[in-house]
């Protein structure tokens, strides 16, 4: 159950990244968070 | 003008680019970590007489990432009966070899080998974090080199999480720190309702309830600075057969030290399955450089040959348990002290005349793989 939350939550903040990506007008932030989604992704289909 | 890159423009276009970028690497990423969730390849010798899962003794395993191969070598006499437990801790690799070797050239003339190389199979599939270690490591053969995964201490967090602030063990009340929730060797004997690692090792307990095994080994190594090391630790009950097995491979040339199990360190194979179920609990240690928090630069070559410079200083301050000079302790050394001690166990066992014996043939000698283990290992293919 915790798994679960823990993957909902996860998701609610990789949301937010995907939002700030698109509305960020730095390139440099925006490839910050590009960066940030790679672990993020990787954690959300439970392959690391 | 002078190039500031925090003032480049960003806007939707350059949003997809880095996207697609990111999803790139992801990609690559996910392919790599993910290769780590297939299995060496393991050739089973003229001895191994079947297979079975480890969910064949507790169906709560089935289907899951805990669920792994224990491969049998039956004599054509009965007799007693040996469990070896190689890759309890899948970034200890003389275990898995160890396990590996057994498998691919053991032949048993009376009573039955039951050997599990991949015992915690959840932690062959990733690495500890922020250890700098190695996915795999190379064994050359004379026929071409075999690879074999070197894992995490603990369960893959992918399998089970989260880890809790402390970590009870239930049937002793001890507490540890969480992260040893995942360690299998904390969690024995095991629960039926457990979380992940405890269903795994309450899988084991089981295996040797019911098929009533009479010696377990379980197989590690520890870091060079730990004080049990080249050790051979006994259940209470296992005390005769594992002085006799000690006093046999000093004969033998192999120093090895002699270390009653902790009657207060719960969930332990060489405590709780001597409480808890008949068999008599062993448990033995190398020292593998790999591990170690002195150690210099961690790869693939550091894990094969067991060399590493850092070690060689520690050891002229006297800080180490184990002698440690520029040959290192290469794994063919770790190996075979592992084979030769399950040798001496099962020959020590047949000494003590309980009415049934085990023989165990066609495993080579402890100078022979010492020189190279990679000589007694299957041709790949």
């Amino acid at each position: 159950m915790m798994m679960y939350i823990y993957l909902g939550i996860l998701l609610l903040i990789l949301v937010f990244v995907i939002r700030y990506l698109f509305t960020e007008n730095k390139l440099l932030s925006q490839i910050d968070a590009a960066l940030v989604l790679i672990p993020m992704l990787l954690r959300l289909f439970l392959i690391k | 003008m002078k190039f500031q890159p925090d003032q480049l423009k960003g806007n939707r276009i350059t949003a997809i680019a880095v996207c697609t970028v990111a999803l790139l690497c992801l990609v690559v990423l996910a392919r790599e970590f993910l290769s780590m969730r297939k299995a060496e390849p393991i050739y089973p010798g003229p001895g191994v007489t079947r297979t079975a899962m480890l969910s064949d003794y507790f169906e709560g395993i089935k289907g899951t990432a805990g669920d792994t191969e224990i491969y049998i070598l039956e004599g054509k006499k009965p007799g007693a009966s040996i469990l070896v437990l190689g890759g309890t801790h899948a970034n200890e690799p003389s275990g898995l070899l160890s396990a590996v070797l057994l498998i691919e050239n053991a032949v048993v003339e009376e009573g039955t080998l039951y050997v599990i190389p991949h015992t915690n199979n959840s932690g062959f599939t990733c690495t500890d974090p922020q250890e700098a270690a190695p996915m795999r490591f190379t064994i050359d053969t004379p026929t071409g080199p075999r690879t074999f995964r070197y894992g995490s201490r603990s369960t893959n967090p992918v399998h089970q999480w989260p880890d809790p602030e402390l970590y009870l063990h239930v049937s002793s009340g001890q507490s540890l720190s969480g992260a040893e929730t995942r360690n299998i060797n904390r969690t024995y004997p095991g629960r039926p309702n457990g979380n992940f690692t405890e269903k795994v090792s309450y899988a084991v307990t089981t295996l040797i309830r019911q098929e009533g095994i009479d010696v377990t080994i379980d197989l590690h190594e520890a870091a060079p600075e730990y004080p049990t090391i080249n050790a051979l630790v006994a259940h209470e009950n296992a005390m005769p057969l594992a002085s006799m097995a000690m006093f046999n491979l000093a004969m033998e040339g192999m120093e090895i030290s002699l270390e009653p199990s902790p009657q207060n360190l719960h969930g332990l194979t060489h405590r709780e399955l001597g409480d808890h179920t008949n068999t008599w609990a062993t448990l033995m240690e190398t020292a593998n450089p790999a591990q170690g928090r002195l150690r210099g630069k961690t790869d693939e070559r550091l894990v094969v040959t067991g060399q590493d410079k850092f070690y060689q200083m520690a050891a002229k301050y006297g800080n180490l348990y184990v002698p440690f000079d520029e040959r290192g302790h290469p794994i063919s050394g770790r190996v075979s002290r592992h084979v030769t001690g399950i040798m001496q166990l099962a020959q020590a066992y047949n000494d003590l005349d309980l009415g049934k014996r085990i023989v165990i043939t066609n495993v080579p000698t402890y100078e022979e793989m010492n020189q190279d283990i990679g000589r007694y290992l299957a041709t790949p293919h």
